[in-house]
This record gives C-alpha cells, structure tokens and sequence, in this order.
C-alpha cells in the first residue's frame, strides 16, 4: 500500500485532542502559531448523547436496538497486554475531546506538599517546579474553563480566588461534613469543572446528572466544546481525526521531524512532517507511541536513551466504603443529581495528626453517589424478599453513602510500561504491555484509608456495609495514569525537563499526565491543563525567538 | 488472577452499576424490535416464564405499589437470560428445573400450580442467610441470581424507581437546593 506522505512542513504537530493536546493546541493557535492537531478517534456528536434518558427509558431504547454514545475505545479495536497475575484496567477516549468526554470533573489544585514531596520524604525524584511556578497557570485555567468550589486554603490544598460558587450539599454530605469535623478532619466544597453560572456563553449546569452520557449544554468542561472551537477560530488550526498515531519519526540529527500515523477506519499510512511536536495522547497511548519510535539513534524508543521512559509508572490506590444513614431513613426523596457526582472534598489531613504512620505520602475522599440516585445499589445489599424486603428498600434509598479515598502511589522502576513486538494490533504497531503492581507502601496507606473512612462513618452513625480491608479496585481504575514519561532535572532519572521538553530531543514536547513526577493524592486534570498551557507559551516563545525554524 | 482487560463478565457488569449504562455492551445480539401487542420471550419457555413472573413477584409483590408482575420484570429477565454465556443461561434452567422438583418432592404438583403460601415457604428455604444444606444449595444459588435479576429489573422500572422509590433525577432543575432540613443541619454526632 502506497505510504501518504504529505511534503508539507507544519510548524508544530500536536497529538491528541483532550485535557494536553487540546490545551496547547488552544494557546499555541491564540498565541498565532500554526498546529496540525491529529486524534485518533471522530467528533463525538451531541445528537448521539442520551441527555435526560432515565433508566426505563434506557430499556425501551437497548430493546429497539439503539445504544448510548460509546466513549471508551474497546479490547476488541486495541488490546493491551499485562502480565497474568498482575491486572490493569486501561480506559482509553479516541475521539475529539478525548478523555475530557466522561471525566469527574474534579479540578484540584496540587501544592508543595506534591511537587517537593520527593525533597521531604526521599522517594523518586522532585518535580522541577514548585507551586509558585504552576500557581499564575491553575489561575488562567480556572479562569478560562469555569472551576466551581469554595473558600479553603490549606497545605494539602491551595486556595482560588477564581471559583465560581459551589453546589450546596446534599443531606448526607451535611451529615459526613460534620461527623468527619467532629475529628478535626476539614470537609470543604468540591472544586469541580461545572459551571454554576454561565460562562463565556455556556449555560450553567441544570442539575440532570446525565453528565457521563454526554452533556447537552456543554456545561461541563470538555475541549471539543470549550477549546477546539476557539482554536479553529482563530484559522491557524487543521485538524485530522481518525488518526492512529504509530510513532514519531526522527531526522539523522536526532531530531524529531514527523509522525507517522494510520488511518482507524481505512488503515491507510501516512506521515506528516512537522518542526516541533506535542505529544498529548494521554499517558498511556503517548509512552506507546514513544516506545514504538525507534530508530537508530534511539534504539529503546526515541528520547529514551535513559531508559526512564515508560517507567515509574504511578497512580491513585483507590477503595470504597459504603452504607447508610439511619437519619435519613424513610425520608421523602428529593433529586439528589445536583452537578452529577461529588459536592463536598475532604482533603488529604494524614500529615496533620498526631501519630506515626508507617507510610509516606497520604490520601483524600471523595464523595460520590450520595442520596437518591437511580442505580439499584440499595436493593442488591438488603436481604430477604417479599413485602417487606421491598419496605425495607424503600425506607433505606433516600439514605445510601459512600466514601472512596484516593491514596498516593509511589513511582518505582519496575512499574512500566512496554511494546511488545510479537504482538501488534490491527495496523501492525507493537501493543503495550503495562506491568504494574501496588507495594507496601500502598498496602499500609490502604489500612489507613479504611480506618479513617470507618471512623467518619461510624461517627455518623451510618449502618456500614461489610468490606475487605484489603481489597482495593485493580490498578487503573481510578484513570490517574502518570510518570511514565516524567519531568525531572536529572536526564538520567527523568525524560522531560521543566517545561516538558524531551532532555534529549529539544523539540520534541510530552504534555499530558506522563510528564508528573508524582500521582499525588489529587485528581490531576486541573494540573495536566496548566502544565500543557505553560510548556506552550515557552514552546510559543521559543518559536517566536526562531528557535525551531 | 485474570487477565481480561475492561471487560467484566456481563454478571458483574449489571450488578456493578445498577444494570442499565452496561446494558448497552452487551446488545450486540441482533434484537427483534419491539412488537405491537403480545411479548413472546426470546429466552425462556412459556412454562418457565410463568415461574419467573410467580417467583418476582413474591420477590417483589404489589403492596401499595405495583410489584414485579404489573413492572414485567419477567420480560426484563428474559432478555438479561438471552444475553448471557450459556454457562449462566444452563444454571438458571437448572435452577428453574430445581424448583419444580422440589416443589414435586413436597407437594406432588409443579411449582406454578402451588398456593402461594407454599411457593413462598420454598423460597425461604433458599433465601436463607445461613449455610445451606447440600441438597439447598443449588436453589440458593439460583435465588440469589434470580433475585438480582428481579431486582435490578423492577428498580430500573418506572414503576419499580419512579412510583415505587419517587426517583427524581434525569430532569431540568434550575437551581439545586440541597438540604434544607433542619434536623440534618442541626444533626450534630454523640
């Protein structure tokens, strides 16, 4: 088959479209830089979002045969290898927006206690930023995309003067807020991207809760509504979706001077030619893509003739505890959707009490699924049948909580991923193989973890379901992927420098969450867009000083 | 330890979120449209189908809300059946089958033709929460699988999570209230 090669030289190549690629491609494009903007995947169109679709409405439409928009990329389309005894759910979004389509939403502000964590403790290596550097970017961020949340300001958590206001709480976040404050643990408003008022012309969000499906206002953020429209506005972007990039193609200076990528549906191959580029293709699919550009000059993949890259692999551990309120007990139901998900945070506090621990780094909760919701949770937990098991559901609905705390996972060498040669996908590219598993570090936090959730809880009163102290969900539930591609001042212990440029190929850019030193305990998207912003207006300044030509 | 990727076994893909949002991966079977009048079931036999609605709607009967019969979960689990592996599909005839003969074994007559008072006697036996006999322990088996499935069937209904329960979401609400009880606000722990 004939190779496409287009003779056109573009000035920078961005890969992906989400949280990184989206966000560089925005600010590059507004800051009058020329990008061609390449995702794997189509638009995701809103007449195919299921809005408003309640549950028996679900059913009459599956039985005719329709089916909700399919964000995630399947197995079967692009399978991934692990090791047999070491498990691993990768969720992947090929597609306009990638994974910004069904994200939480949860927009943290990292801190020092992050960036310097490794400067403390000893553990892995210290980002080459600190707060003060990311802080003026958490600020436009916000300020561009809507970040609803409250007044708090800690350690664990820094403060915004750019939040929009928070949703009210629920009854039994009321309740979990002052149970957990009755131990000194500080329950604050959730930092979400939903807007709660309207915001550059997007209407603020109606409270349905079919956030997941697809939002019909567009009131939640996501690039393909929020950014890429801009961008393309602004003429200097050309977008090509359906792109499945293999790999970077490099010069005999060792230089990167192009991406070869397959069309998803023809398979067609074809190459583009670029001076600069961002890689943005999210952690995962972006190490593969690294891995998978070898070439003589970098015979491991390309940038990695230090070995780091697709090690040091790091996440969020993560675990439920669920129950019920007996306060809430055979209450009147109210709609509990709110802004889909969480309303209240309880940050990471591990540091501030008086006892040892036996682990470093630390843990936050979320809160989600609180109240009323549509999902036959209560149902499933009660025992028994018949006319009272079916009072007994009733009586209970109004009153289901949950608790999931997120705990920090330490980077280690062994954690990685790889490409197999020996097994390709459908276009002849190497797979990945991702080989990660929790140590003990993770173990102890976990213990911790159940603890003080039980504790919240039991100060509640709630009734606690029965769990497993020692499970957690398999790694990658919580799609926190990072590490993989990490920045670091040591070229041998990291791949990126402080703007996240490849320490060996100076043009050659990795944005998304790959370049974090840590996972920290805190969601990530909010950092991963003011990290993609800041790298492009050092990439947009350099370019502008003819440093690229 | 496994090594499938995303793709939990349709069991647990329904228990896990409350059925409906996984229900879509798993309607790859080509489906007849609905028809205009009778249901026939894609699945089950008419006889076993009359067992299926008896046992739902012991599981689940009209008290002063319709029960599982008037929210057809039969049809729900019908459909779930035909979408299973024949592993789970072979389980829950054999299941079914166990019922009649128990029902046989204590009272000489299928279970469909039982009172219900001795219908529901036998599903104490096997909702039990304590160990079970060996020759109980296939009917426990199979009530739990068919009380999940009746579960997830009439809570996903409109009767079952609108008139039942007085679901509320999935709606326009312009401005969320949160909570504004006072016994909750002014809630504070022992």
């Amino acid at each position: 088959m004939q190779i496409q090669q287009s003779a056109k030289i573009h000035d920078v190549i961005v890969i992906g479209s989400g949280a990184s690629g989206g966000m560089a491609a925005y600010n590059l494009t507004q800051r009058g830089v020329k990008v061609l903007m390449l995702d794997a995947g189509d638009r995701f169109e809103r007449r195919d979002f299921w809005t408003h679709v309640n549950p028996w409405q679900w059913r009459e439409r599956l039985r005719e045969g329709e089916h909700p928009p399919e964000f995630r990329l399947s197995t079967e389309e692009q399978p991934y290898l692990t090791p047999s005894d070491q498990p691993f759910n990768l969720v992947r979004v090929w597609g306009v927006g990638g994974k910004t389509n069904i994200w939480g939403r949860v927009s943290l502000r990292m801190s020092d206690l992050d960036f310097k964590s490794a400067e403390r403790d000893g553990w892995g290596i210290p980002w080459p930023i600190g707060y003060r550097d990311i802080a003026p970017y958490y600020d436009k961020v916000e300020q561009l995309i809507g970040v609803c949340g409250g007044e708090d300001d800690s350690d664990a958590l820094p403060g915004s003067k750019y939040h929009m206001p928070p949703p009210r709480p629920r009854c039994g976040e009321v309740i979990i807020k002052k149970a957990a404050e009755s131990l000194g643990i500080p329950v604050v408003p959730i930092r979400r991207a939903v807007l709660t008022r309207a915001h550059r012309g997007f209407p603020p969000c109606h409270h349905c809760g079919s956030c997941g499906l697809g939002c019909g206002t567009a009131s939640f953020f996501n690039t393909a509504d929020h950014l890429i429209p801009y961008a393309l506005k602004t003429g200097n972007l050309e977008m090509v979706t359906n792109a499945v990039v293999a790999r970077i193609l490099v010069d005999d200076k060792g230089l990167a001077n192009g991406v070869q990528y397959f069309d998803r549906h023809t398979g067609e191959e074809r190459k583009v030619l670029g001076k600069v580029i961002v890689l943005g293709a999210s952690c995962m699919d972006s190490t593969r893509i690294l891995l998978n550009s070898k070439s003589e000059k970098y015979p491991n993949g390309i940038g990695n003739r230090s070995d780091q890259v697709g090690r040091n692999y790091c996440e969020q551990v993560r675990t439920h505890v669920r129950g019920f309120l007996p306060q809430l007990f055979g209450m009147p139901v109210s709609n509990d959707d709110g802004i889909g998900g969480a309303h209240i945070y309880i940050p990471r506090f591990n540091h501030r009490i008086h006892q040892s621990r036996d682990y470093i780094r630390g843990f936050g909760i979320q809160c989600w699924g609180i109240g009323a919701h549509s999902g036959t949770n209560v149902a499933t937990r009660l025992p028994g049948f018949g006319a009272k098991f079916k009072r007994e559901v009733k009586k209970k609905y109004p009153s289901w909580v949950e608790l999931h705390p997120y705990g920090e996972m330490l980077p280690r060498a062994d954690n990685r991923v790889t490409v197999e040669k020996n097994h390709v996908d459908r276009y002849g590219v190497p797979l990945m193989k991702i080989s990660v598993k929790y140590g003990e570090n993770e173990r102890k936090m976990l213990k911790h973890m159940y603890q003080m959730t039980e504790e919240i809880l039991t100060v509640a009163g709630a009734e606690i379901l029965p769990f497993d102290r020692e499970s957690n969900d398999v790694p990658g539930t919580a799609i926190h992927e990072h590490g993989t591609c990490r920045m670091g001042e040591d070229p041998k212990l990291s791949v990126l420098n402080t703007f996240n440029q490849m320490h060996e190929v100076q043009n050659l850019f990795v944005v998304d969450g790959s370049s974090f030193a840590t996972a920290s305990e805190k969601n990530p998207t909010l950092t991963i867009l003011a990290i993609a912003w800041r790298a492009s207006d050092y990439l947009a300044e350099e370019l502008r000083k003819g440093n690229f030509s | 330890m496994n090594q499938k990727k995303d793709k939990m076994n349709r069991r647990e893909a329904f228990k896990a979120v409350g059925m409906v949002p996984l229900l879509v991966s798993l309607s790859r079977h080509p489906l007849v449209p609905a028809q205009e009048g009778e249901w026939t079931p894609f699945f089950l036999k008419p006889e076993q189908n009359e067992t299926v609605s008896i046992i739902s709607e012991l599981i689940i009967p009209q008290t002063d809300t319709p029960g599982a019969r008037a929210a057809k979960v039969n049809e729900y689990i019908d459909f779930s059946l035909s979408q299973e592996t024949s592993q789970v599909q072979e389980a829950f005839i054999e299941g079914l089958n166990w019922i009649d003969q128990r029902s046989q074994q204590l009272h000489g007559e299928s279970f469909v033709q039982l009172p219900a008072e001795e219908q529901r006697a036998i599903l104490e036996t096997i909702s039990s929460e304590i160990r079970l006999s060996v020759q109980d322990r296939i009917g426990g088996v199979f009530f739990q699988d068919i009380k999940d499935r009746t579960v997830e069937g009439y809570y996903t209904s409109e009767i079952g999570l609108g008139q039942e329960l007085g679901y509320q979401g999935k709606t326009y609400v312009s401005e969320f209230p949160g909570c504004r009880h006072e016994e909750h606000i002014n809630w504070e722990p022992d």
